[in-house]
């Protein structure tokens, strides 16, 4: 066998493999990683929650938020849109995990 | 999404990415892995997996200064090694380093090539084997198939030449 056919056979690229359940069986033995950023994320919200208990002005707010609550209590474009949210969210996560 | 994209949300936590990475590398890395264990596709999927598993712990790890690829290929090799040693496969290819002439016969068509390449490839060295594959089949640089094997250049080069010599003399002699 000379060089070129040598070569050329070498060159061959390897046969593909069918994935035949292997990924899933990969992914089935996954264990959670760990999220340094997530948590960071969780303390940052944390903090900031804490810091808006501290200095917002409630009482002031409140009178608002009775007022824009009840509105949004009898509003069927809210309730629309809360649904729409809800529905785009869930498929989502579902398009996701498939 | 790209490849980037892929790894640095995995790199995250982001099971769906790095599933989507498993299934992208899949048949490389197993095709790879079924050459260094001369065909045993039980032995080859288990590397597989667990080099997959480890590549999901170390994710973090990868700084992106070689493809992926490359570094998921590097952490196959490395944990064919150690299975090679626990099973005590290397004698197996040392016994073949003595120069003998080839046990088997060759026939001599197009046919049947591929599979004469397999059955010679199996008489070489773990090394030689893997350098060949990488290099030819997989179409790696040797630069990149050095770095994988974590050997110098040059020692890859010298496997890969050592190799060629051997599959011609084992291939040659059919013709």
């Amino acid at each position: 066998m000379n060089d070129e056919n040598l070569d050329a056979l070498l060159r061959t690229p390897l046969p593909p493999i069918v994935d035949a359940g292997f990924s899933k069986a990969v992914i089935a033995r996954m264990a959670p990683a760990s999220h340094p950023l997530v948590w960071l994320e969780i303390a940052v919200l944390a903090l900031s929650a804490l810091l808006a208990l501290a200095f917002l002005p409630f009482r002031a707010l409140t009178d608002v938020a009775v007022q824009v609550s009840s509105q949004l209590a009898n509003s069927t474009a809210a309730a629309m849109a809360c649904l729409a949210i809800v529905v785009s969210v869930y498929l989502l996560r579902k398009l996701e995990t498939d | 999404m790209d490849e980037e994209g892929l790894v640095g949300r995995a790199a995250l936590g982001d099971a769906a990415a790095f599933a989507g990475l498993v299934r992208q590398h899949q048949s490389r890395l197993r095709g790879f892995l079924r050459r260094l264990t001369r065909g045993d596709a039980s032995l080859a999927d288990d590397l597989a997996q667990e080099s997959f598993l480890e590549a999901w712990r170390k994710l973090a790890q990868f700084r992106g200064e070689g493809s992926f690829a490359v570094w998921l290929l590097r952490i196959a090799w490395t944990r064919y090694l150690m299975e090679a040693r626990r099973r005590k496969l290397e004698p197996l290819d040392e016994a073949h380093e003595s120069g003998d002439g080839p046990e088997f016969q060759i026939p001599a068509t197009n046919l049947d090539a591929r599979l004469d390449l397999e059955s010679a490839l199996r008489r070489l060295s773990s090394a030689e084997r893997a350098g060949l594959t990488l290099c030819y089949a997989l179409g790696y640089s040797n630069e990149e198939a050095s770095a994988i094997l974590d050997l110098p250049l040059g020692t890859l080069k010298s496997h890969i030449a050592r190799g060629r010599a051997k599959l011609k003399a084992l291939l040659g002699n059919a013709q």
